[in-house]
């Protein structure tokens, strides 16, 4: 029988009864619960999917709530960790909907056993680095996956069908060093530019869930909300990819990934990137002039920002003082560094 | 000697001045070259120290990634995306 609760969403023919009882069956994972995160699980939520489970390592803080829909001051003011914050909003908007709350960094370690039992993966992390690592977790076990991403007023969207469509590697085939594009804390981003990349990746994730690949987009939507400009292409299978083609799976080796190392007694963290990086320190620099107190030698930069002081050497690696937590150490990195 | 279009991504936009660009060769490479000598802070934003297009830059000829000597015909698209990673 079917449930009144959805009757507008189930009318819609793609969809139907049929997609919408699939959707209360699925199980999906959402990696990074930040302002893709919040807008991708509120809108899976209170589609009617059966199980989703959250993996963040990051906690509540009252800038993120500009764009993280399910977030308020309170969380914001008790710092609670954003899967927890997540989780408890999810229950109030969708009873049904079962809530698997992991508060955890996803590395190369644990990353198979907290997708291995879902049908789709959902991309709300703010670094390649994880989303690499994503991407070959998802090519080795066949798991379908949503990519987005955004920065400013822009973001991409690119869903994946394992042995199906291109993967990640196909389109973007190294892993951007440290410091070589822009992040949401260097060049800023706007809530309406997220919720389009979100929407397009939840539409995405609807029709797979609801067993409609047919109907999937085959390559990447691009799209800026202030230059109104929208771009969709075509992504073609690489046959040499090294994640879905040659399958080595190189980012599932703990090697390959960066490495966040507590020093002893320094109330520190040392950073070593996954790919060696050749910083520019000065416009590094200049791109935190508004974040916080900086300076700078010829060896390294400083910035102060979040209560710590992260000194960021040009081959990439970084010091970040004030905290002996390599999750946030790397929360830190990724935002003020990047990739 | 073609003509083609070189379309930028929006967040360049601001500090290129313009989204598009007529641009002449008689190949994708000839083409860029041609965007940089009229907009020299293109090639830093879109190239590495070696020249190579940087990692997160992706450039498609009418749609399809392509190597740069392949050659050019009038109305040709040149489209630059950037891979942005914030979330």
């Amino acid at each position: 029988m079917s449930d009144p609760r959805y009757a507008r969403q189930a009318l819609f023919a793609p969809l139907g009864q049929e997609g919408q009882r699939r959707l209360s069956a699925a199980r999906a994972a959402l990696v990074g619960c930040g302002a893709l995160g919040t807008h991708l699980a509120e809108q899976l939520g209170r589609a009617g999917l059966g199980f989703l489970r959250i993996c963040d390592r990051d906690f509540v803080e009252l800038d993120n709530l500009p764009r993280q829909v399910l977030f308020d001051e309170k969380d914001a003011a008790d710092r609670l960790p954003k899967s927890v914050a997540a989780a408890e909003k999810l229950r109030r908007i969708n009873s049904a909907l079962q809530v698997d709350s992991r508060i955890v960094d996803v590395t190369a370690a644990n990353v198979e056993a907290l997708i291995e039992d879902v049908d789709l993966v959902l991309d709300g992390t703010d670094n390649f680095e994880t989303r690499f690592l994503l991407n070959d977790a998802c090519m080795k076990l066949g798991t379908p996956w949503v990519h987005g991403g955004c920065v400013g007023s822009y973001g991409q969207v690119m869903a994946i069908l394992p042995g199906d469509t291109a993967c990640l590697r196909c389109w973007l085939e190294h892993l951007p060093p440290p410091g070589s594009g822009p992040t949401c804390d260097t060049a800023g981003v706007l809530g309406p530019a997220v919720g389009v990349i979100a929407a397009l990746q939840a539409a995405e994730a609807l029709k797979i869930l609801a067993g409609r690949r047919d109907a999937v987009h085959r390559g990447t939507h691009t799209i800026d909300v202030w230059t109104n400009i929208h771009q969709t292409i075509g992504a073609k299978r690489n046959p040499d990819c090294p994640s879905c083609g040659r399958k080595t799976f190189e980012f599932l080796a703990v090697r390959a990934g960066s490495l966040a190392m507590t020093l002893c007694g320094r109330d520190a963290v040392h950073i070593s990137p996954a790919a060696p990086a050749r910083l520019d320190l000065a416009d590094l620099e200049r791109r935190w002039a508004a974040l916080g107190r900086t300076s700078r030698n010829p060896y390294l930069a400083r910035l102060e920002a979040d209560g710590c002081e992260l000194s960021v050497f040009s081959d990439g690696r970084a010091i970040i003082k004030g905290t002996e937590d390599p999750a946030r150490a790397k929360t830190l990195y990724s935002k003020y560094v990047g990739a | 000697m073609a003509r083609a279009t070189l379309i930028l991504p929006g967040m360049l936009h601001e500090s290129i001045g313009s989204g598009r660009l007529r641009v002449e060769g008689r190949t994708l490479g000839e083409a860029l070259e041609d965007a940089y000598r009229r907009v020299p802070a293109l090639r830093l934003h879109l190239c590495d120290e070696d020249g190579g297009f940087r990692v997160h830059i992706l450039c498609f000829h009418n749609g399809e990634r392509q190597p740069l000597d392949t050659p050019l015909e009038d109305g040709d698209e040149i489209l630059i995306l950037q891979a942005v990673s914030g979330g």
